[in-house]
């Protein structure tokens, strides 16, 4: 157990100063307890040698006080010289005990030092590789202190003192208010934090990072806010590139769908023009008539209007469709947005013989969503349910839409409200419903299989559900039932 | 003859889409035309029909039932209205069908006031023409039924284009006797001449 071999300088010197010991109280004619001297060497031992090695030392230092009595005293006996030996002895063994007892708690301190270390080279590792830091921030008083890897996402040298202040200098300035609000109201000790906002680093860089943190009080009043700093900037821009492709590919499959319904879009524009041209040329010829008919030509004038009118309608919910923007969310009346986007298919309905059964609960709470994304799920699932009904005799189809409030039924379903449209068609095959939300499944023959995954993304955007409802297996009709629930929209 | 007085005749128009019907209306109202005008078949048929020169302005989709359904249905029926499609979309093999059907034209929304126009009043005169026609077989129709059993015989013979010779020879009797039936048949008929006879006949669906 011999600690330090690197030390030979420190080992000869003990070995030199025992035997310098030794010949002292052997040949010195000092009559005084020189063995005593023999503690220095078992001290200095305890900070070279481990438990075993010193206890040898202190062994060898009585051993040689012994040998060094029996030299010089065993012809005569003297109590003093006995005397002088015990106290040397006694001098050993007392500093042999204690310096053990010293070593170990000093290696005790030292293994938890290493222990600590360790610990921190964990945090600070961990912190590192997940990009969260930790903070602290006493109110109220504002005295801060954080991680190395919350003042790395802060955009600040590890030396730097954390402040409020320095917290705020970084937040973008659209953020600024919301993050001094938050706070404020640490300071008033008012619940915990939970915060996203985004930080704007002198270099221009821009990060996302999610803040957390408990308050935990003392006994003397004062308040600790442990918290930690994440910074989520590579989710954040993930979830936005997640968000501008389904935006994309919602508006891709939209302008397919025009293009399906371009001859219902061009029958609905066409209608109305022809009703202006006629109704023009009879205005000019009730004019032209010997006596001008005015009540006539006005009448025909008002009708012109209302037409252009309605044509300019239909185009602007085309170019609604067509067009390619963020999704604007605001209160939205469901039944409206229905009868609208019925409005766009009516003339499909009429082509393939398709009767409508219109439902509209009255009085729905509005729904939160996009006017456009939401006529587009309708439209979808029209356009599919007319499409399932083509091999119907004539007469037998019925499409209908129905919109509820969903109170009744599951608990999830509280306080929203549903919308569904129903075909008299043959239903869909029990092996195809898993796989009907699924992208790039279709049951149709030129089916892109992209309807029903765009419905249900949209869906879900909007915080709700959308499924199927297959017949009851006794029920007298067909036909297969698409709903959708959307959680309404709770004024602020 | 091709100058139709507007007032006497009849302009029925069914179609679904309010806009345009009444469009259509105020136009031929503009023009002096009387007109009927229908959101649907059913309408159509429950209204009563004053007897006069008509025709049917018909739009070939409407809800329910289609145009060109409806045009079999009155043909089977028998109601010999002169009829003009309309359509906003119209494609070709239901226009042959159409037209092969019987109808007057088919007219394509929107389509120039002029056309319209054109095609009301060729229906207008067809019909006239067909009801002048029915009048007319009505009273030949009127005049054979005061003929003998052996006028008949002998003007269905004579019409045929049988010899007085041969005539007397399939019935059995004089050429004398054939000649004065054939006399007094001619003059039943009111015929000016032995072609207006033969005409009759074969109107009668004699010949």
């Amino acid at each position: 157990m011999l600690r330090v071999p690197s030390t030979p300088m420190l080992s000869a010197l003990l070995i030199f100063l025992t035997l310098l010991i030794f010949a002292l109280d052997t040949f010195s004619p000092l009559d005084m307890a020189i063995a005593v001297m023999y503690v220095v060497v078992v001290l200095l031992s305890a900070s070279v040698w481990q438990r075993r090695g010193v206890l040898l030392t202190s062994a060898v230092c009585m051993a040689l006080t012994v040998v060094s009595y029996m030299l010089t005293h065993t012809v005569v006996f003297s109590g003093a010289a006995v005397g002088r030996m015990t106290i040397g002895l006694l001098s050993i063994g007392i500093v042999t005990f204690l310096a053990l007892r010293g070593q170990a708690a000093t290696n005790a301190l030292l293994a938890r030092e290493r222990a600590l270390r360790r610990s921190e080279a964990f945090l600070a590792g961990t912190q590192r590789i997940s990009k969260t830091g930790s903070y602290s921030f006493k109110v109220p008083n504002g005295e801060m202190y954080w991680s190395d890897e919350a003042a790395r996402i802060f955009g600040f040298a590890l030396d730097v003192a954390p402040s409020m202040e320095r917290v705020l200098e970084r937040t973008s300035p659209e953020d600024r208010n919301t993050v001094r609000a938050s706070f404020e109201q640490s300071i008033r000790r008012e619940g915990e934090v939970d915060l996203r906002h985004r930080l704007l680093l002198p270099d221009g860089e821009l990060k996302y990072v999610q803040v957390l943190a408990r308050p935990q009080c003392h006994e003397d009043g004062s308040c600790e806010y442990l918290g930690a700093v994440i910074d989520v900037t590579a989710a954040v821009l993930a979830e936005q590139a997640l968000h501008r492709s389904q935006v994309q590919l919602a508006h891709a499959t939209r302008v397919t769908m025009l293009g399906e319904l371009a001859a219902s879009i061009a029958h609905e524009v066409n209608q109305p023009l022809a009703a202006i041209s006629t109704n023009g040329e009879a205005c000019l010829r009730w004019l032209n008539r010997p006596q001008p008919e005015m009540e006539e030509a006005r009448a025909t004038l008002t009708s012109i209007l209302a037409a252009s009118q309605r044509a300019t309608g239909v185009i602007k919910r085309i170019r609604a469709l067509a067009r390619r923007s963020d999704p604007q969310h605001a209160p939205l009346d469901l039944n409206t947005v229905a009868e609208e986007s019925v409005d766009l298919v009516r003339r499909e309905l009429d082509n393939h013989q398709v009767a409508l059964m219109l439902s509209l609960a009255p009085g729905l709470p509005p729904v939160q969503g996009d006017r456009v994304q939401l006529q587009q799920v309708i439209i979808n699932l029209l356009m599919n349910a007319i499409q399932a009904m083509s091999s119907c005799a004539p007469g037998q189809a019925v499409l209908t839409l129905h919109t509820q409030r969903a109170d009744e039924g599951e608990e999830a379903e509280q306080g929203r409200v549903r919308l569904s449209v129903s075909d008299s068609g043959p239903g869909i095959p029990a092996d195809a419903i898993p796989r009907l939300f699924e992208a790039f499944y279709s049951t149709k023959q030129d089916g892109m299989g992209m309807g029903l995954p765009i419905c249900r993304s949209i869906i879900e955007t909007h915080g709700g559900r959308i499924w199927v409802r297959q017949p009851a297996p006794d029920a007298p009709v067909t036909g297969a039932t698409i709903l959708f629930s959307l959680p309404t929209h709770e004024p602020d | 003859m091709n100058q139709i007085d507007y007032s006497d005749a009849m302009v029925y128009i069914v179609d679904d889409e309010a806009p345009l019907r009444d469009a259509i209306s105020s136009l031929l109202r503009s023009v002096g035309m009387r007109i009927a005008a229908f959101p649907s078949v059913a309408e159509f048929l429950a209204a009563p029909r004053p007897d006069a020169t008509s025709c049917l302005l018909l739009d070939v989709r409407l809800q329910g039932v289609s145009g060109l359904d409806f045009q079999a249905e009155l043909n089977r029926d028998g109601v010999a209205l002169p009829i003009i499609f309309m359509t906003g979309h119209g494609d070709i093999p239901m226009s042959v069908r159409a037209m092969k059907a019987g109808a007057i034209d088919f007219l394509a929304k929107p389509f120039r006031d002029q056309d319209l126009l054109d095609a009301i009043h060729a229906a207008l005169l067809a019909d006239r023409e067909r009801r002048r026609r029915d009048h007319a077989l009505q009273g030949v129709t009127a005049r054979y039924a005061t003929l003998t059993p052996r006028e008949r015989e002998i003007m269905a013979l004579a019409a045929r284009g049988l010899m007085n010779k041969q005539i007397a020879g399939e019935v059995g009797t004089s050429e004398i006797t054939v000649k004065i039936h054939r006399g007094n048949a001619m003059r039943k008929m009111e015929a000016k001449t032995f072609a207006d006879l033969v005409r009759m006949a074969e109107s009668l669906g004699l010949a």
